[in-house]
């Protein structure tokens, strides 16, 4: 589906980044990068910079130092709606959907970048678009909400909108800010098993935040963890399981 | 207030005035509906509305000088509007568009301004209008005269507002208009580039505006500073329909109209115009009565 790149480089690549809001520093000299087609975690305590590295690697908001690659292009200045055009879509903790339209308005709202003829901007949506819309509800399990308005939607079933309308972007990289938080616990396993066949069946290579060390542990295979906008420690789940740092960074010793 | 009686003597003028209300409230609907646009997806009062209907009518009257027929004056000044909106919105409206509400006001008025200015000088403030070639119906025994433009305009401007609210609805563009309005952040995060939806939303605005302006030349007539009224009009239709709701702003825009010659009749034609400003206080103090109200409900 997505064109190969000749080089051997990483997908992502974050390299030295610095992120400061007047005095206070969110995220200081952090490097980290993400291979094509993985799962990597991200984790840290609350206010540790997760989200502000998130919001520095799409765009909103500009980095002070250091530079930011996206298939070997280097993206630290480009805006937020290019960016997304370039197949790196994230989620957010709280979710951003737009409440006054119907789940199917929602998910034709985020079509994939190459659909943007005449026709395409003033004509009605295409039925194959339609059709994978559906698709995709049905895959997040909001197939019979389909006619609801999204603001009607419990928080959690938002989440899941969200998840889909990311996917009907056809990104490359889908950035996940806390992907389970909100979801009821019983669903939280079809939901791993999701994101799990997001990355294997459709390529789409994930970068996820997440609180749930039971599940980022089983999924990601690699594990970058901040703690006070440094990057503290990186590696495999089992490494960072083991770390004491790690463990004391949640723990609260620091 | 001897017209007062003269409605009740002769009740056919009521029919004459509720007509000639319609026509003209349809107008008032068309920019009024533009104007919600604008100030639903922007987040901007677009004070020089009324000049856009002014251009609109100027543009119209250049199609009959070049000796082509006024209603092909419609699309010319929908197409010469929607370009001129375009290049207002790069040149101006994107450095206010996320800024504060009383600077975009500053600006457009500037904008408002600048146009009158121009059309004086190009065209002289003349009252002008372009003779369309259509008759005129006689309804009961000649006591009501319907010219036959303003039911024109009137059936082109609920073709048009429709047009735009299928497109709004419907087509990718106008889905995009929608999603930007609700949730910009969102929209851009999914790739929509919204500076381009500001500027469609922009030229579509100034179009409706050009289209409006073309009928109102027609049917009526018009002048370089006959902007601000409309403006005031289509600010009043929005602040009672509320933002994104067609159906209330067809129904104040209608109601404003025929209000409107009603007025004119019963106070004398040169008052019409200050009902209309004494109909605009008194809906702002009743909006922030009810608004009030509604604040000390939520406590």
């Amino acid at each position: 589906m997505h064109e190969l790149q000749a080089t051997d480089r990483p997908l992502l690549e974050v390299k030295h980044v610095t992120k400061r809001f007047g005095g206070v520093v969110a995220n200081h000299d952090i490097s980290l990068s993400v291979e094509r087609g993985t799962i990597v975690g991200l984790i840290g305590p609350n206010g540790s910079g997760k989200t502000t590295l998130f919001n520095c690697i799409v765009g909103h908001h500009p980095i002070d130092e250091g530079e930011i690659w996206f298939k070997g292009q280097e993206i630290s200045r480009y805006r937020v709606d290019h960016i997304a055009r370039m197949g790196l879509v994230r989620t957010f903790q709280q979710t951003h959907i737009f409440g006054r339209m119907t789940c199917i308005e929602n998910m034709l709202t985020s079509l994939p970048p190459a659909r943007r003829g005449l026709r395409d901007l003033f004509g009605h949506g295409r039925r194959a678009d339609r059709a994978r819309a559906l698709e995709l509800l049905e895959f997040v399990g909001l197939y019979s909400k389909r006619h609801h308005q999204a603001g009607s939607l419990s928080f959690g079933q938002q989440k899941l909108l969200e998840f889909a309308m990311a996917l009907m972007n056809e990104p490359e990289m889908l950035l996940l800010d806390e992907p389970t938080a909100g979801i009821n616990p019983t669903l939280i396993n079809g939901l791993v098993d999701r994101l799990r066949r997001a990355n294997s069946e459709m390529g789409i290579t994930l970068l996820v935040i997440e609180h749930n060390m039971r599940v980022i542990m089983n999924m990601a295979e690699y594990i970058y963890c901040l703690a006070h906008g440094e990057l503290l420690a990186s590696g495999p789940p089992e490494d960072i399981r083991n770390d004491q740092r790690v463990i004391d960074a949640y723990l609260g010793v620091s | 207030m001897q017209n007062l009686q003269l409605l009740f003597q002769a009740p056919v003028f009521n029919v004459q005035l509720f007509l000639d209300g319609l026509f003209i409230g349809a107008i008032f609907a068309l920019a009024a509906f533009g104007m919600a646009l604008v100030w639903g997806v922007m987040n901007i009062i677009n004070v020089a509305q009324g000049e856009f209907v002014m251009l609109g009518g100027f543009i119209t009257l250049l199609v009959v000088q070049a000796g082509l027929s006024p209603l092909l004056g419609i699309p010319a000044a929908a197409l010469a509007l929607f370009v001129l909106g375009w290049l207002l919105y790069r040149l101006v409206i994107w450095r206010i568009v996320d800024g504060d509400m009383f600077i975009s006001l500053l600006a457009t008025f500037g904008i408002s301004i600048m146009m009158q200015q121009l059309m004086n000088e190009i065209f002289g403030a003349d009252v002008r209008t372009a003779e369309s070639g259509l008759g005129v119906w006689y309804l009961f025994d000649g006591m009501v005269t319907v010219t036959q433009i303003k039911v024109a305009a009137f059936a082109l401007s609920i073709v048009i507002g429709l047009l735009l609210w299928l497109f709004l609805k419907n087509a990718r563009l106008g889905q995009a208009i929608r999603a930007t309005a609700q949730n910009a952040r969102a929209a851009r995060i999914l790739g929509v580039d919204t500076d381009r939806v500001y500027a469609a939303t922009y030229a579509i605005n100034a179009a409706l505006c050009g289209a409006a302006g073309a009928l109102v030349v027609m049917a009526w007539s018009i002048h370089p500073y006959m902007g601000l009224p409309y403006t005031l009009r289509s600010f009043m239709i929005v602040i009672i329909a509320g933002l994104g709701n067609l159906a209330g702003v067809i129904a104040a825009g209608l109601g404003l109209g025929v209000a409107e010659q009603f007025a004119g009749f019963l106070l004398g034609a040169e008052f019409q115009l200050a009902f209309v400003f004494l109909l605009l206080v008194a809906v702002l103090v009743g909006r922030q009565i009810s608004l009030a109200r509604k604040r000390q409900y939520l406590k």
